[in-house]
């Protein structure tokens, strides 16, 4: 542990891992199938890596990679500066917390005896009791498994990712399940992690909770890893158009000009009782200086207004996503047919009804 | 940094892992059903056919508590083997599809010390109770005959018993790591259980009619030597056939002990090694 001060926590170099599938009837065979390709990587100590990407991605295969569920066709990857095929599975894994997506905790036995039993696979001497407190299922510690309700099934799975006190921490869509309020002790629970110099990469499709959560987004698709780095340097990376949220009162200042230098006006519905009119200012090509604001403050003022905010706004992630993988929420839909789902409808009544 | 863990501490951990697993299933719903399904075949045959007014079929002797316990090992095959099936047949199958084997596989553990922890607690559950079961069986066999098989008989019966309980435990365990749902989980536990409890017996018709042994004479020596070395490929004949040894006169087998003993050690070891190098290369 010496000089994992300078090491990254854990760094891939060309990670590939393609899952082996039957070839047609020839049973005895096996090809190669989806997976990840060429993945690169580096966390450092205290960093929220946020995983994002569509299904079938290869968020969850990358993670097991790592969790040394299996090994990778090819590529390496270094834990605390050591190469893992030399420092071998078990000091890896020692190394790392797994939690993997949507484990469903089924039969009589309990949480301290499941926690207990990891414990001893570990070799650890941790305290299932205080774990459990920590997850805040104190209270169902001797409750049978089949108890649990979907949420405290999540505590319980991050409990036993926690075991050891891992430096790499892997999380598999963490949030699914959890209440709100559950969500944001869970939020503080990886800060805290994190401030002590743990790695976290979060596997999530929760991209609102995501953006409270990580200081860094991996985008993947179809196996590979697309972009990462800190959100705004993707977003440049990605040359996402730019937004700046414009509001105020008093009469609509004249924006026209901004329509022949490519910016998109959008008009919005006001938010505040100040305003009187909001709009969103979409710039398609370079970037919102900062002396642009001084400008339409000037224009709003000119025409008798007064502005009440205004202020450029990030990217969301599903427009880093967006612009990775080409989908768009609009044009993709989800093709649903039949009646089993019934749409969520507007109810649209005529004044004189 | 060194990994490694002496061979005391990883036998620790194994025997340790195994009483946690064995735990789970004696407290599962489906022990209840186990030990009922035990006690109804175990002590019950022991009782009726200890009887001193029983008739069996001519040929068939019960003068001895040893001679009742071989019969009983009947419903052994019957109910204990079933009962492996019962605790087994998703032992690993199951936690695959809740994604508990993912936690499991993602620890710093061998997969082999896992995969013996597994095996190992399988089947003390399913040893237990029907050791339990024998126990009663045994002084129900006292009451009526009013003797008691010598402490040698009942250890050589527990023993032999316990090894067919093992290989049935690799043989579920296997199965189950190779079932990728429910359906063939059950399938290939019940399956592999049908196949040498009813239809090992139509096994060796079959073979015995291609290879030209007469089976319709139940004098017939060939036939008797032919069918034991066909139920050196079924774990029911291994055990029958070990627990036949024991026997004296007529009954005792025509098989020399040494190639049951070898075949007792080849189903010890064969199945299990296989189960191990299952669970070393799976996938969650």
């Amino acid at each position: 542990m010496a000089d994992s001060a300078a090491e990254p926590l854990l760094e891939l170099k060309g990670i590939t891992y393609r899952y082996p599938v039957r070839d047609g009837m020839r049973f005895w065979r096996r090809k190669k199938g989806a997976g990840v390709h060429q993945v690169n990587m580096r966390l450092e100590a205290g960093d929220i890596v946020g995983l994002i990407g569509p299904n079938g991605a290869g968020k969850t295969t990358l993670l097991h990679t790592i969790a040394g569920l299996w090994r990778p066709d090819s590529g390496s990857f270094r834990v605390l500066g050591r190469d893992a095929q030399e420092a071998g599975r078990r000091w890896v894994q020692r190394h790392i917390g797994f939690m993997p997506e949507q484990v469903v905790w089924t039969g009589s036995s309990t949480p301290r005896l499941v926690l207990e039993r990891l414990i001893t696979m570990r070799g650890g001497d941790d305290d299932a009791i205080k774990m459990l407190r920590l997850v805040g299922l104190r209270t169902r510690a001797d409750s049978p498994l089949d108890s649990l309700s979907q949420g405290m099934e999540q505590r319980m799975t991050l409990a036993t990712a926690l075991l050891g006190e891992p430096t790499i921490l892997l999380l598999d869509e963490p949030m699914n399940g959890l209440d709100p309020v559950a969500q944001a002790a869970f939020r503080g629970l990886l800060q805290q992690l994190s401030d002590r110099g743990c790695g976290i990469i979060v596997s999530s499709h929760n991209l609102n909770e995501m953006e409270r959560v990580v200081d860094r987004v991996a985008i993947m698709n179809r196996g590979q890893l697309v972009a990462s780095g800190p959100m705004a340097e993707v977003e440049r990376m990605l040359a996402l158009e730019q937004r700046l949220l414009l509001a105020g009162s008093g009469p609509k200042p004249d924006l026209t000009l901004l329509t022949s230098e490519g910016v998109i006006i959008e008009e919005q519905e006001t938010r505040s009782v100040e305003e009187d009119w909001r709009y969103r200012l979409i710039r398609q090509a370079g970037r919102w200086e900062p002396g642009d604001c001084g400008l339409l403050t000037a224009a709003v003022e000119e025409a008798g207004g007064v502005v009440q905010l205004i202020h450029p706004l990030p990217a969301a992630l599903e427009d880093l996503l967006g612009a990775v993988t080409g989908q768009d929420p609009e044009k993709v839909g989800l093709e649903l047919e039949g009646d089993e789902l019934i749409p969520l409808r507007t109810l649209e009544v005529d004044e004189d009804e | 940094m060194s990994e490694h863990i002496s061979p005391r501490g990883r036998v620790a951990t194994v025997l340790t892992l195994a009483r946690f697993e064995a735990r789970q299933h004696l407290k599962s719903h489906r022990m209840f059903a186990l030990a009922s399904l035990l006690f109804l075949f175990i002590v019950g045959g022991s009782y009726g056919l200890s009887d001193p007014n029983s008739r069996l079929t001519p040929g068939i002797a019960t003068d001895t508590p040893y001679e009742v316990l071989f019969l009983v090992s009947l419903f052994v095959l019957l109910s204990a083997t079933l009962g492996v099936v019962l605790l087994g047949f998703d032992a690993i199958s199951r936690r695959r599809l809740t994604k508990e084997l993912a936690i499991e596989l993602s620890q710093p553990i061998s997969r082999s010390d896992l995969a013996l922890a597994h095996l190992l607690g399988l089947w003390t559950a399913a040893f237990l109770p029907t050791m339990a079961a024998t126990l009663v069986g045994v002084t129900m066999v006292h009451s009526q005959m009013d003797a008691w098989p010598t402490l040698a008989e009942l250890a050589y019966f527990l023993g032999a018993t316990a090894l067919v309980l093992f290989w049935y435990s690799s043989i579920q365990l296997l199965a189950s790591s190779l079932a990728r749902d429910l359906g063939s989980a059950v399938t290939l536990g019940v399956g592999s259980w049908m196949l040498f409890t009813f239809v090992w017996l139509l096994v060796t018709a079959v073979l015995a009619s291609i290879i030209g042994v007469d089976m319709t004479d139940l004098e017939n020596q060939r036939f008797d030597r032919f069918s034991e070395i066909i139920d050196l490929f079924s774990p029911n004949g291994v055990y029958q056939l070990l627990l036949e040894d024991r026997l004296t006169g007529d009954a005792t087998p025509h098989l020399e002990s040494r190639f049951i003993w070898l075949a007792a050690a080849l189903w010890t070891l064969i199945p299990a090694l296989l189960f191990t190098a299952r669970f070393r290369s799976i996938r969650p």
